[in-house]
């Protein structure tokens, strides 16, 4: 699992990709940032937290699109499937590879709080549940975009592919807004990730939100090696 | 050792491979014969683990095919026809990343890469990205990760297609050495290739093993004939009188040439030791200089397509 793990680090950092998205990230969300502290005078994070989970639909699928496409197009999943790894062991190192740039991504906005330190007296109890948030959230869309990675051998359809469908979670809530469709506007409010997001950014730990991101991580995880195995035992 | 038992793969409902059985001992190097389409890859990929069997398994050294996968994996090298290359990595961080995965001891992976490196004559391009090397060297930096940690049982599939006169015969060298005490497998449908590097054939056509066996014992159970190249010096028409009332009746030809000159015969006969001495007995009999004796080298690729095609 480590060497998968070292592997798909190298690989990001080898080619322009983590450095593309890592610097991307901080530069958009550092502009509406400092837009949201210097503009509107909102000396808080939660615009800014915001901002990140709606940036990250856009490049967690970048961080994701290759993991599994490119070693499907190269032939290197043949490789991988003659070694002594299990299915479950390689998508762990896989995602722990996402997530740890997801975790640098993030660390680098820690650079916020320098301005928020010397223009207020931010209340961190929002700011550490926001920061717990948006990594549950991150964590997710990883493992979805891993799943999505395992589809397809085209790392273009599986960032695409990606992007569609964590769109189509951070808005569903809103087809409760439809007249004719309000009497289902409850469960789809539960799984909209915008949902949860609005929930850590109040600096509310809710158990449900934590459950409920977890468990999507897990389901897209569980896809992604039920996927790998039907290829390998199918 | 490794046993091959009723090995079948279903995909889409086709059987692609069917009922495959063989064995190979240690040391063996195993030529895996049939037209493209055969089930070759398909039976290779099932004895990598990259793909698991409908029905039948396999045992390496008493481990399970199915049951004992993640075991195997550790004793087998594979390359794939089209060898699985990290293109952004530098030849020695491929082989050392590979050396993790295949779980060799920490402090033996130096060495295995290095050894690795050695056999198939890679030192120069150690240091170079794998991308930008000729298809030659990639061809060889794939057989050195199957080499890698010196596998029980090595499985390379048409690891010369598509490279050069000078380049397959590198990379026969290679494998040839990498043999060893290891059981190779080795598929291919340049039959040329069998006759250069395999102690032992197994033809494959539409999924069904159709022979298997030595090479010669191939070549004998052909049609059961020897094709032998006489030079007589007498008069040409007393030796096709004498070849015609052989018994037997062997099938010969007379090669045209001037008088007096040695006379050719190309003679196709029964494959039999005593036959072939009467036949001698009876031209020097009858006053025939017997010049020269030669087989006729069988054309194996001829005579396996044959056997191809009639099956």
């Amino acid at each position: 699992m480590l060497d998968i793990y070292r592997k798909e680090l190298f690989n990001y950092f080898w080619s322009p990709i983590a450095y593309i998205v890592i610097s991307v990230f901080l530069f958009i969300s550092g502009y509406f940032f400092s837009f949201s502290l210097y503009y509107l005078k909102v000396a808080t994070m939660s615009n800014a937290f915001h901002n990140m989970a709606i940036l990250l639909l856009l490049l967690a699928p970048v961080i994701t699109m290759r993991l599994l496409a490119e070693e499907k197009s190269s032939g290197t999943l043949e490789l991988l499937f003659s070694m002594p790894i299990s299915i479950g062991k390689m998508l762990i190192g896989k995602f722990l590879a996402g997530i740890t740039l997801l975790a640098i991504m993030l660390m680098g906005t820690l650079v916020f709080l320098i301005p928020l330190l010397i223009h207020s007296q931010p209340d961190f109890g929002p700011i550490w549940t926001g920061y717990l948030g948006i990594f549950l959230i991150g964590s997710a869309y990883i493992a979805i975009g891993l799943f999505v990675s395992s589809l397809t051998e085209n790392q273009i359809v599986a960032a695409l592919g990606t992007t569609a469908i964590l769109i189509l979670l951070w808005f569903i809530r809103y087809i409760g807004s439809f007249e004719a469709l309000q009497f289902i506007n409850l469960p789809f409010e539960f799984i909209s990730i915008s949902t949860h997001q609005g929930e850590f950014v109040r600096g509310l730990i809710n158990f449900s939100s934590i459950v409920y991101l977890l468990s999507l991580t897990g389901l897209f995880y569980g896809l992604a090696w039920l996927r790998l195995q039907l290829m390998r035992y199918g | 050792m490794l046993s091959v038992q009723n090995l079948t793969k279903n995909i889409d409902g086709k059987t692609i491979v069917e009922d495959i059985s063989f064995d190979l001992n240690e040391g063996e190097i195993l030529g895996f014969v049939g037209p493209n389409g055969a089930g070759k890859t398909t039976t290779l990929r099932m004895l990598a683990c990259c793909t698991a069997p409908a029905s039948g398994t396999a045992t390496l050294d008493g481990l399970d095919l199915v049951n004992d996968d993640l075991e195997i994996r550790k004793r087998i090298g594979y390359l794939p026809e089209v060898p699985p290359l990290y293109e952004y990595m530098k030849v020695r961080t491929y082989l050392e990343t590979v050396a993790r995965f295949k779980g060799v001891p920490k402090n033996d992976q130096k060495d295995a890469v290095e050894r690795s490196i050695e056999r198939c004559y890679i030192g120069e391009m150690a240091k170079r990205e794998i991308g930008k090397l000729s298809k030659g060297y990639r061809q060889r930096v794939g057989l050195a990760q199957a080499i890698l940690g010196d596998p029980r049982l090595l499985l390379l599939d048409e690891p010369t297609s598509s490279l050069d006169p000078g380049q397959i015969s590198e990379m026969r060298d290679i494998i040839r050495e990498a043999s060893g005490d290891t059981m190779v497998i080795f598929s291919t449908h340049i039959l040329q290739e069998i006759q250069n590097l395999c102690d032992r054939i197994v033809l494959i056509k539409n999924g069904k093993l159709r022979y298997q066996g030595r090479l010669d014992q191939y070549e004998l159970a052909d049609d059961g004939q020897r094709n032998l190249m006489l030079k007589l010096r007498g008069d040409r028409k007393k030796i096709e009188t004498i070849l015609s009332s052989q018994n037997g009746h062997p099938k010969f030809e007379i090669e045209k040439g001037k008088n007096g000159a040695p006379v050719k015969v190309a003679i196709h006969m029964a494959d039999s030791d005593d036959m072939q001495s009467l036949l001698l007995k009876t031209l020097l009999n009858e006053n025939i200089s017997v010049i020269e004796v030669s087989p006729i080298a069988k054309d194996l690729e001829h005579t396996i397509l044959q056997f191809m095609r009639n099956e």
